[in-house]
């Protein structure tokens, strides 16, 4: 009878464990990434001229750049956000 | 079950109650021993000894749940500085980000405005010496037709 309440008394000073109820925000996006990339343009069909094809071709190069930038800062947000909320683990 | 009320109670008692508590159930532990010298008090020792021994254990286990409770109130207040301390460096990465963008796009678009002066400026040039075949247009607009692509 002495061991049981001995044990017993033992076991009500355990602790409950549980999770520490702390949850960071999902972190933001610039605005500049959020906006999907443009169509390519496409040439008047009904052109024969050389300076419109080129037109639409150095276009659609600029067009490309900007949507590389898009791309490459998304990465870099991933990059930085995930080194930063895993420093607080 | 019981856990959750109990700390909740125990939250508003001061420590130094409960530190008290415990030093007089240990004292009255000792006392029944102690008094069972004195004839007219014997009676009461067992009763005493008993009533100690519970209030002993009912003590000592809040004074484990207080500071159960209170360790992990501290790791919380940790956790909720590391995570402001994470948003603040979050946000000032996103607005360097930002600004990095808008500097990087700025550039682009000065460029599409050069680039297009400058075909404006040899455009009768290099509309002399070639004319373009439709068919090239439009295998040309077939490759930037972007059908597999397309949601719509």
């Amino acid at each position: 009878m002495t061991r049981f309440l001995i044990v017993f008394s033992l076991l009500t000073l355990t602790a409950c464990s549980t999770p520490v109820p702390v949850k960071p925000k999902f972190p933001g996006v610039p605005q500049e990434l959020v906006t999907s990339c443009p169509d390519l343009g496409m040439i008047d069909p009904n052109t024969t001229k050389l300076s419109d094809v080129v037109y639409v071709v150095a276009d659609n190069y600029a067009n490309y750049q900007e949507c590389k930038i898009k791309v490459d800062g998304w990465l870099d947000w991933y990059k930085t956000q995930r080194s930063i909320y895993e420093g607080i683990k | 079950m019981f856990s959750f009320p109990i700390q909740w109670l125990i939250g508003f008692v001061p420590s130094w109650i409960l530190h008290v508590a415990v030093v007089a159930s240990v004292l009255g532990i000792t006392a029944s021993y102690l008094l069972k010298i004195i004839p007219w008090v014997r009676l009461y020792c067992i009763p005493l000894r008993i009533i100690s021994i519970v209030l002993l254990l009912v003590f000592v286990w809040l004074e484990g749940s207080r500071a159960n409770n209170d360790a992990w109130e501290k790791k919380i207040a940790e956790a909720e500085a590391k995570v402001k301390i994470a948003e603040e460096k979050s946000q000032q990465a996103n607005e360097d980000l930002q600004n990095a963008l808008k500097q990087k796009t700025k550039k682009i678009k000065e460029e599409r405005v050069i680039i297009k002066e400058k075909i404006k400026r040899i455009e009768t040039k290099i509309n002399a010496d070639c004319r373009v075949d439709p068919e090239a247009i439009a295998i040309l607009n077939e490759a930037a037709g972007n059908k597999k692509g397309k949601k719509k």
